[in-house]
């Protein structure tokens, strides 16, 4: 294997948060101690339940955060070091798509423009073959035929062919890994389908790398090489088999929670009691429920780190 | 049973069957110069006590019939509205305001909506909310049965929790204080519109599990309207799966995902089963080759 193109190392990052009384200024940790190596190629799952500090780790990792303490390595260098090539190229190499493409895109751009303009900053091509060009990475995206699309804005191209344009655009710059967070909970699943569909391909031929932040275990699945496991602010649990063999009981706790889409199956139709005790929101203090809305750990403490 | 009612047509003495029966559901919107056929033809009846599901994707119209048939959509234009909803026997496209303002007080229907912090007022203390849709002033017979309906939508201490703001709860106890509230009519009939969507995963069964307590123990008749095929299986008896405002299939819930005979209802199915068992792209493909598309995806 070769050497990890993004490596977090013990990152931490803090964000200023209100006490129950709203006057007391107290602290919560969004990322709490992470480690973890992205390799070349890979796809690497990040999933977890809300607050639990996947989205705030991609951000780490696409220096749109900066770590409280720790650092996030570029190819062997923090990426507060990096020098202006370095930085040239892990601008390029790393690129980022989100969850709801409408608010990455300009309204008021049409998708020539959007498109254009990243390809003009980072000289992708000629003026002259420019249209050609955007024309090409649409096609790449399965927007055919692509000229229709050049000329659009984005209120005039459904949720799923926008996520298209978002991946158009990052694909452009020829990156080494993509960090896409939620890029398919705002989609309908056929769409789902089809955006993992175009993923696997693009790391088939370009041997692009993914990390892929979900909710949706059922969507990484399909999808992810590895997948790490949130809670808190920490790992508690990655490697490429958890889910057949969760090690957490917080990974076997989401794979339960899971619905089966078989009827047969299904447990609360017959009045079934879950096998495993979900987090209970209902018995805990007030005081968790309280810091739980304002996105805190009600634990203090995430044990069995594996 | 009230007069109101009665001049209605509402001569049901909870012996209705079905309880909700729409026949040939057109609701088609005026939006700027285009006409939306949103519901397009639509036959649905729920029996008494029964659970069913709508799914279907964004713009099927699933959200637009529910509406129509709670007479909840204000302020749109119509280019056409036709069709029969019949509710306990009185058809509610004729029905007065007051008969159906008695309707949503009393032994009718409510819904409850995806989004509960769009409803929730948020200066108000939820106990007050509560006993707003009680509609009595709150003295302390209200408030034992604002506790009760608490504590019956899943929230354990319910006097506690009746002083706080909707911002100082969890998503989860939003939807249960939605849940709370709709109850407090004692209703027939429940609806609700994608009720999970916005929640974790954990907690979603939870609610869920809610939901079908409510429903065996109150024999309250349920509409499950959602995108998400795990949630009609665990939750409804029977399923219509809509699209581009029609229904496309609809039968008992395990006869629908065993043996789907549309073609897109047996594609939404294969697509919300394959992932348990990991899939190859090769069979993504196929299952989307020309259906999914031709149609609905593009414009």
């Amino acid at each position: 294997m070769t050497a990890p193109i993004l490596e977090v190392r013990s990152v931490v990052r803090t964000y200023p948060s209100r006490g129950s009384s709203g006057w007391r200024k107290q602290y919560a940790n969004a990322v709490d101690g992470v480690d973890l190596d992205v390799n070349e190629g890979e796809t690497l799952a990040i999933v977890g339940e809300s607050g639990s500090g996947k989205s705030t780790l991609a951000k780490l990792m696409l220096r749109l955060e900066q770590p409280s303490q720790g650092s996030v390595l570029y190819r062997g260098v923090s990426l507060d070091k990096l020098d202006r090539k370095q930085w040239r190229t892990y601008r390029r190499d790393i690129q980022a798509v989100f969850q709801d493409p409408s608010s990455s895109l300009n309204p008021r751009m049409r998708v020539e423009q959007s498109l254009g303009y990243v390809a003009r900053r980072h000289g992708l091509a000629e003026p002259a073959r420019l249209r050609a060009f955007l024309a090409g990475h649409l096609a790449a995206v399965g927007l055919d035929p692509p000229e229709q699309y050049l000329t659009r804005y984005p209120h005039q191209l459904s949720g799923g062919q926008q996520q298209r344009i978002a991946i158009a655009r990052a694909i452009m710059l020829e990156p080494r890994l993509i960090v896409a967070d939620e890029p398919l909970s705002s989609l309908d699943i056929s769409i789902q389908a089809q955006i993992l569909d175009l993923m696997r391909e693009l790391s088939r031929r370009m041997n692009v790398g993914f990390v892929l932040i979900s909710h949706d275990l059922n969507a990484v699945q399909s999808i992810a090489g590895r997948t790490a496991v949130m809670q808190h602010g920490r790992i508690v649990e990655i490697g490429r088999d958890i889910f057949d063999a969760p090690a957490h009981p917080y990974t076997r706790l989401l794979l339960e929670a899971r619905l089966s889409a078989n009827p047969r199956e299904a447990r609360t139709r017959q009045g079934k009691p879950l096998r495993t005790q979900p987090r209970d929101e209902l018995s805990a203090g007030s005081a968790d429920m309280l810091a739980a809305s304002h996105g805190e750990s009600a634990e203090a403490t995430v044990t069995g780190k594996t | 049973m009230n007069a109101m009612l009665d001049d209605a047509g509402i001569t049901d003495r909870g012996d209705c069957d079905p309880l909700l029966d729409v026949r040939g559901l057109k609701v088609h919107l005026r939006v700027g110069d285009a006409i939306v056929r949103a519901v397009d033809g639509v036959d649905l009846s729920v029996r008494r006590g029964e659970s069913i599901g709508i799914v279907g994707e964004s713009g099927s119209g699933k959200s637009t019939l529910a509406r129509a048939i709670l007479k909840l959509l204000p302020n749109v234009e119509f280019a056409e509205l036709q069709g029969e909803v019949r509710f306990r026997g009185a058809d509610l496209t004729r029905i007065s305001d007051g008969a159906l303002r008695e309707l949503r007080r009393r032994n009718g229907f409510s819904m409850v909506f995806q989004d509960p912090l769009g409803y929730l007022n948020p200066t108000k203390r939820v106990g007050k909310q509560v006993a707003e849709a009680l509609g009595g002033k709150h003295d302390g017979a209200v408030s034992s049965r604002v506790q009760q309906l608490l504590a019956e939508a899943g929230l354990s201490d319910p006097a506690e929790l009746a002083r706080r703001f909707p911002h100082e709860l969890s998503g989860g106890m939003r939807q249960r204080v939605m849940i709370a509230i709709a109850l407090a009519s004692e209703p027939a009939l429940l609806f609700a519109d994608e009720p999970t969507t916005a929640l974790d995963a954990t907690v979603q069964l939870q609610v869920l599990e809610t939901l079908g307590r409510l429903h065996r123990d109150r024999n309250m008749a349920m509409v499950i309207i959602t995108h998400d095929l795990g949630v009609v299986a665990e939750l409804c008896d029977r399923v219509y799966v809509m699209r581009a405002g029609k229904v496309v299939e609809n039968g008992d819930t395990i006869d629908v995902f065993e043996n789907p005979r549309h073609p897109y209802a047996a594609q939404l199915i294969e697509l919300s089963t394959r992932h348990r068992r990991g899939s190859t792209p090769a069979e993504t493909k196929a299952a989307l080759s020309t259906e999914a598309l031709s149609s609905g995806v593009a414009r």
